[in-house]
């Protein structure tokens, strides 16, 4: 061994997770998410028709119509269009001119549109909007996706970017709409092993000072809570607005609530939980989580499983022709940390761009380990498969945290009365039956 | 031509397909898709498939049964674990395979407490199916009727064709509670969309097996149903193939790495083919081929028109028609055959019915074996006697294709003597 070199172990996943398209019918498998739509259609049909409005400026109108048709006509990559991939037809029950595309313009839009409808009646919001980077606030992208959340309208935006790249958007959008209106595109066929319960959490989110007076920072949480097949139930926010520093009262506030609907739901007690977070687990937080467990549930097990991607390591495999490190390879850094990669050479995918970003997973078990390493990086690895907002085979991240992190850039940008809104309870319970964030 | 070998090559394929994957499944593992099977088993035993592999699958469902509803042993799957046994045990009851008992009221009380929206476990495949199989026990279960309702229900709203393989198994139970009038409905809902052409490629197959199930349904209608069920039959095969797309789709998503064929359909599949070959006559080709090529050569169009309609009648399940069609152009065969080598016209008393002995005894004179003469003249009684609706002769459709492979082996054999005769003269 020359000066310099250290040796790791690793392991591998042998195969890709498969992925259930029918409610039913367990033959209805597939480990790519295109082909199992295409094959089977989508886990859910119980739905023939999904009701949506436009919200749009003049200019544009006329190109979402068309859009929506070609969803439903079908395209060369989505042959059959919406009735072949999700057993459904899209409606456009109303639309809505957005004057220009002043942010102010589209509020407007979005008043007149709450003002008019209930959300029982509409399924989505397709809005076109301008394009904005996700770093801003006063955009008419959050603006109006504020006003119709904190009214119980999920939505979709599209921009002039869509259309740029409509082959490839068509099916993405056509996911993202049918989720959004409340189906299920398509869960994991089996169950990852030793756990109830999946918690994609995020503490400490900063809120926007938009319509406040003081200048004290406020903080928000919340938790996207997943069974053990991947299926996204619900999402969680807390209802208080906390200062800096108070974590340990934000995860009492998630967790409880998110016991509390889990065991509505499902009909009994998760005992064994897993936590995903995009940061490290602090000594504070992992103490006041065994502490609301312990009053909670009593006997449990808890794995906090921390995930990121902000590291220096890369992995190599020159073995093969482009010398990525294989998707679903791994190596132990300890016996609770591990290197996976998730978008290295995969025959289930030909487009990569790049040096694959491993992730980077540390696992911390209380009161005693009840899942393994190994467990846990199928884990991870197999949630990377059910983000219904795109149909590729390639994603980088668990569900877990792509659905945190879409709902941090929209925090970021809303107001807390927005936020106070969307979590209060005759809200909450229409839009938690729909990942309407992603 | 009327071949139809492919339909039958096709019938062979995917029953060896799916008693392969039967034989490669480890049943002393807890399988993932025990409904599948389930379903594998009902048709199977359905369309009297005895084989090692429904064997197997026969002795696998009875300790299924045993342990999911006597043992109660369930994994998290308890909803399809339930139906896969329920329907298990229906399947083995009627098709006295059944090697075990449970207690039925222990399960109508489980499943009250499973249910939904009038719905067993949230799920309507599952509820269609679990009430199928508790028919006999309608009047113990106090919500049967109303979760019926929700069935018919969604028959009323159209919605039961969201998911088409349900269209299949609520036409088995309304056929089975004998409710003629929804499963009217249902049988119009499955043809209007058949009309529409508004049916995407893996649900025509359910769509096709309700049509040609019910097709006496709707008598009017059998020739556009009949060409549906053989288009959708004729590209059956293709769902066990990979299909051809462009490649900047498997650059995107990645070529199809395995592809998978769903167990429902796939056995649906099967007993619609099964049903549809019943109706279909398989004749060797060089005799189907020699005798339209002769009667074309000879003139004797007429007689070969007989043919043709006798097969147009099979297929469209007019079997008496079918089998006056076969008297007619046997007879016509015979007659002309008969003028033809004796150069004298064939006497027919007009108004009555042809007799035949004139025909029988010049082939005896030109030294046809007495034994190959009667056959052939009872082959003609034989088809004549089925060629009256009014004498109902007619039990069963192989007595028809039975007829249809006679004559034509008659007829095969009066135009080799003739052109025999012919050669010597």
């Amino acid at each position: 061994m020359s000066k310099g070199e250290i040796f790791l172990t690793g392991n591998k996943i042998e195969n890709e997770p498969y992925l259930l398209f029918d409610k039913a019918d367990s033959s209805a498998v597939h480990q790519q998410p295109y082909w199992g739509l295409r094959r089977f259609g989508p886990y859910d049909k119980s739905i023939s028709k999904i009701r949506l409005a436009i919200i749009s400026p003049k200019s544009e109108i006329e190109k979402v119509k068309n859009l929506i048709e070609e969803l439903n006509k079908g395209t060369i990559i989505m042959p059959g269009g919406m009735p072949q991939f999700f057993r459904c037809d899209i409606d456009i029950i109303d639309e809505i001119i957005a004057e220009s595309i002043d942010t102010n313009e589209y509020e407007k839009a979005g008043i007149s549109f709450v003002n008019k409808y209930n959300p029982k009646n509409i399924d989505v919001v397709l809005a076109y909007v301008p394009k904005t980077s996700k770093y801003f606030s006063n955009t008419p992208y959050y603006g109006l996706k504020a006003i119709l959340a904190s009214h119980g309208f999920s939505s979709q935006m599209i921009t002039e970017w869509t259309f740029k790249n409509i082959k490839w958007s068509y099916l993405n959008l056509a996911s993202a709409i049918f989720s959004k209106a409340g189906s299920i595109p398509w869960v994991l066929e089996s169950e990852m092993r030793n756990v109830d319960m999946i918690l994609g959490i995020s503490i400490s989110n900063f809120v926007s000072y938009k319509n406040r007076a003081g200048s004290r920072p406020r903080y928000i949480g919340y938790v996207n809570v997943f069974d053990n097949h991947g299926g996204w139930m619900f999402m969680e926010g807390t209802a208080t607005l906390y200062e800096k520093g108070r974590s340990a009262d934000q995860l009492k506030e998630l967790l409880t609530k998110a016991i509390d609907r889990f065991k509505a739901k499902m009909n009994f007690i998760p005992k064994n939980i897993a936590l995903h977070y995009y940061k490290k687990f602090g000594k504070e937080e992992i103490e006041a989580t065994c502490k609301i467990l312990d009053e909670y549930i009593g006997e449990y097990s808890v794995a906090f499983i921390s995930i990121n991607d902000a590291h220096p390591f890369r992995l190599y495999d020159l073995k093969n022709d482009e010398g990525s490190f294989p998707r679903g390879w791994y190596v132990y850094l300890n016996q609770n940390e591990i290197l996976l990669s998730t978008t290295g050479f995969t025959q289930i995918a030909t487009k990569r761009m790049g040096t694959p970003k491993l992730l980077h997973i540390r696992v911390k078990q209380f009161p005693k380990e009840f899942i393994d390493i190994d467990e846990v990086a199928w884990q991870v690895f197999s949630l990377t498969k059910i983000d219904w907002a795109t149909a590729t085979s390639l994603i980088r991240e668990p569900v877990t945290l792509q659905f945190s992190r879409e709902i941090s850039y929209l925090t970021a940008a809303i107001s807390e009365q927005d936020w106070q809104a969307i979590v209060k309870p005759e809200i909450n319970v229409i839009l938690n039956k729909k990942p309407w964030f992603i | 031509m009327f071949q139809m070998n492919n339909f039958l090559e096709i019938e062979s394929k995917i029953k060896k397909y799916i008693e392969e994957e039967l034989s490669q499944i480890n049943f002393t593992e807890r399988p993932r898709d025990p409904l599948g099977f389930s379903i594998y088993l009902f048709f199977l035993l359905k369309n009297k498939v005895s084989s090692p592999a429904t064997d197997n699958i026969i002795d696998w469902m009875n300790s299924w049964i045993d342990l999911i509803i006597n043992q109660e042993k369930f994994s998290r799957f308890v909803d399809r674990e339930i139906t896969s046994a329920l329907f298990g045990y229906y399947t083995l009851k009627i098709n006295k395979t059944l090697k075990v008992s449970i207690d039925e009221s222990k399960l109508v009380k489980f499943l009250s407490l499973n249910t939904n929206n009038n719905l067993y476990f949230d799920n309507l495949t599952y509820t269609i199916l679990i009430l199928l199989s508790l028919t006999d026990k309608r009047s113990d279960i106090p919500s049967f009727n109303r979760i019926l309702q929700r069935i018919k229900d969604a028959i009323k709203e159209g919605t039961i064709i969201n998911d088409a393989k349900n269209l299949v198994f609520s036409s088995i139970l309304l056929e089975k509670l004998k409710d003629k009038d929804s499963l009217h409905e249902l049988v119009n809902i499955c043809y209007k969309k058949i009309s529409e052409k508004d049916i995407r490629f893996d649900d025509r197959i359910y769509y096709s097996w309700v049509i040609w199930n019910y097709r006496k349904l709707m008598d009017e209608h059998f020739p556009s149903i009949r060409d549906f069920v053989e288009a959708a039959l004729t590209n059956a095969l293709t769902l066990l193939e990979e299909d051809e797309v462009d490649e900047s789709i498997k650059e995107m998503y990645g070529s199809e790495v395995r592809f998978g064929v769903s167990r429902i359909l796939l056995a649906i599949l099967f007993d619609l083919i099964v049903e549809f070959n019943k109706l279909q006559i398989e004749l060797s080709p060089f005799s189907y081929k020699y005798i339209k090529q002769r009667l074309l050569d000879l003139g004797w169009i007429d007689a070969w028109k007989e043919f043709e309609y006798s097969l147009d009648a099979f297929k469209e399940e007019r079997l008496y028609d079918c089998c006056y069609n076969l008297r007619q152009g046997l007879l016509k065969v015979w007659i002309k055959i008969y003028e033809k080598l004796e150069k004298r016209p064939m006497l027919i008393s007009p108004g009555k019915s042809v007799d035949i002995s004139p025909l029988k005894e010049f082939l005896k004179a030109r030294n046809v074996p007495d034994e190959t003469v009667n056959l052939i003249g009872r082959i003609y009684s034989y088809v004549a006697e089925r060629s009256h609706s009014e004498k109902k002769k007619i039990h069963s459709i192989d007595e028809v294709s039975f007829g249809i492979q006679l004559t034509f082996s008659a007829v095969e054999y009066l135009l080799r003597f003739y052109d025999q005769e012919t050669k010597i003269g």
